[in-house]
């Protein structure tokens, strides 16, 4: 008996009976609406965890990470002196700190002024400030772990909001999941091999409650990082509407982005402010440094903590008058809007600004060691299982039904979708991988090629899966991306001096790991394929 | 079903922007939160108000109307407060 028929068994006072068959209806439903874009959330954010190891596989220029650090005022120094150089009339200039496996070098942004002067290069040696030249232009493992909320080639706010819907989707997949289980924990240890559809279900069942409480934080956590977009009425309504918003908004916030005064001042010294910052909040403590109106008589220095501990406070950021060295607040940056950042003042978090860094701490796991990242990645992956499951599980009921009263025309299609979303994403992200190799290293817009050439291999492989029979398709698509994994380390080996056996015998764990990796994905799916070919 | 759909997605969304909007005006108005605090707490429990709305929303045998009913009751009875604290 399934958890639907069970349900069906319970007293008839839902919308579609029981409570349970409700909930399985609903369930069915949002799962079903937004699983690609839920598939695709899960597949990148997944690799977001590793996104500062697949940098470094994906920059094979760069050399390893620098063990010893300079203090945080030198390597600021360092920076803003290469960014005064390059771009003086510059709106505001940006400076990730290298702080360990986060940030390895220190990285530069740039927002151009009049003359639109850029640096040319972004990344600098954190020992002398030497900039690094002649690396490869790639989006790395950084543009994996963008596309899992911003997705891409449509507009920011349109796909967070997407995402933000997809998310709503989960959350309530996730509880009326465990309300249609009424013996959540047994259908957990019940697996029935060879029993043909059960084992869909048994599947899904497994990968849902395996990774259930880890699935239930990175929901929940990712709502609160667009908390205000997708809950925007109770802000509006207090802060931007109505007569008295104005005077609210300058009773409850301080200034963030002053506006320029149009007079030239030099900097003071920010070592000063550095030096403060990292005694009060620790070694390797300070993030990044943000200077607003550089050579301006408004100029601010904001300085923020560094997203690497549990318990950072993550959204504490200290505010100076750039012209004189003095500080003048002690911030939370909670609102965003279309054009400001606004930020509640005080020396310590309120409880719920506590809870949401706490949260968002949580989702990006920029705290955890290695094995606690490799759990965050398999559990992530089992949420893309979770999903793909559920949409096979969908595709083989209705499947079983047609076998009676015919298939339409819904059915073929999602059957034929499901292998071109759920086989073809990871034949398109070794693809992104193999681009990373084998387009000229002075290609123009490279970085964009890696991101294209990801998203033409998973429109071909959704052709291929609209145009072959399903059980060829996921056979052909499943060798498909056994063969492109276990090609990586083959290509890297034939492109780079970094192939596997130097960087085993050189005990780079970074290199090696991910041509591992890439190995081991290899045999996975190869297992999967000669299971698909199975009558 | 495109009611109980419409009732899950928009109903349950103003109705529990309503409710976290009468929350925040009330908590700050009687000084148990301050005003930042308060539209942040209540703006994160909305969200969680929302999800619960749309499961009862599938959930409830009742005829439409009533779901449409309890909606629009929750709506005002967070609305009202609010626009005689904000405005």
């Amino acid at each position: 008996m399934t958890a639907v028929d069970r349900g069906a068994a319970g007293p008839s006072r839902g919308f579609h009976g029981g409570l349970r068959q409700s909930m399985a209806w609903l369930h069915t439903w949002v799962g079903l609406l937004l699983a690609a874009v839920l598939y695709f959330v899960f597949v990148t954010g997944s690799f977001g965890y590793f996104h500062a190891e697949i940098d470094r596989w994906m920059r094979p220029e760069m050399p390893p990470a620098p063990a010893q650090l300079p203090a945080p005022e030198v390597m600021a120094m360092q920076a803003l002196a290469y960014l005064e150089q390059h771009a003086p009339d510059a709106v505001s200039w940006g400076v990730d700190l290298a702080a360990g496996r986060h940030t390895q070098f220190t990285r530069l942004y740039v927002s151009p002024g009049p003359s639109g002067a850029m640096p040319p290069v972004d990344l600098l040696d954190p020992r002398d400030g030497t900039p690094f030249a002649g690396v490869r232009a790639t989006g790395g493992g950084r543009a994996l772990y963008e596309m899992h909320y911003a997705l891409r080639y449509i507009d920011y706010d349109a796909a967070t909001y997407l995402v933000g819907a997809a998310t709503l989707f989960m959350l309530v997949a996730l509880v009326t999941g465990v309300i249609v289980h009424k013996k959540i924990f047994t259908d957990y240890f019940t697996f029935r091999p060879g029993r043909g559809p059960r084992n869909w279900q048994d599947g899904h069942n497994v990968v849902s409650v395996m990774a259930l409480p880890f699935l239930f934080v990175i929901t929940l956590s990712g709502v609160v990082f667009f908390t205000f977009k997708y809950s925007p009425v109770v802000s509006w309504a207090t802060y931007f509407a109505g007569p008295a918003a104005a005077a609210r908004v300058a009773e409850d916030f301080v200034p963030f982005h002053p506006a320029p005064a149009g007079q030239r001042v030099p900097m003071s010294e920010v070592s000063g402010p550095l030096r403060e910052a990292a005694a009060a909040w620790g070694a390797g403590q300070v993030g990044s440094l943000t200077v607003s109106n550089p050579g301006d008589a408004r100029a601010q220095l904001r300085i923020d903590r560094h997203q690497g501990l549990l318990f950072s406070r993550r959204s504490e950021t200290w505010l100076y008058d750039a012209t004189t060295g003095q500080r003048h607040a002690v911030v939370w940056p909670f609102l965003s809007t279309s054009d400001a950042v606004v930020a509640r003042a005080g020396e310590e978090p309120s409880v719920d600004i506590w809870f949401a860094d706490l949260l968002m701490t949580l989702h990006e796991g920029h705290f955890a060691s290695p094995l606690v990242r490799w759990l965050y990645f398999g559990s992530g992956l089992l949420g893309a299982a979770m999903v793909a499951t559920g949409s096979v599980l969908w595709a083989n009921k209705r499947r079983q039904r047609a076998a009676r009263h015919g298939a339409g025309r819904c059915l073929v299609l999602v059957e034929r979708l499901n292998v071109g979303v759920i086989a073809g994403l990871p034949l398109a992200v070794a693809s992104y991988f193999a681009a990373n190799r084998l387009l000229p290293v002075d290609l123009p817009g490279r970085a964009d090629g890696e991101i294209h050439t990801l998203f033409l291999v998973w429109a071909t492989a959704l052709l291929h899966a609209l145009f072959s029979p399903p059980a060829r398709a996921w056979r052909e698509q499943f060798a498909a991306v056994a063969a492109s994994c276990a090609a990586l380390p083959v290509i890297n080996g034939l492109t780079t001096e970094k192939h596997l056996g130097r960087s085993l015998l050189a005990g780079d764990w970074v290199l090696a790991g991910f041509d591992l990796t890439a190995l081991a994905m290899a045999v996975a799916f190869a297992a999967a394929a000669r299971q698909a070919g199975r009558p | 079903m495109a009611s109980r759909v419409l009732a899950a997605s928009l109903g349950g969304f103003a109705a529990s922007s309503a409710l976290a909007l009468g929350a925040a005006a009330l908590f700050s108005h009687i000084g148990w939160l301050p005003r930042p605090q308060a539209v942040h707490v209540a703006t994160l429990a909305g969200y969680l108000v929302w999800a619960g709305l749309a499961l009862w929303c599938f959930h409830s045998a009742g005829p439409e109307r009533r779901v449409w009913a309890w909606l629009i009751g929750l709506a005002l009875l967070g609305v009202l407060p609010a626009m005689g604290l904000h405005w």
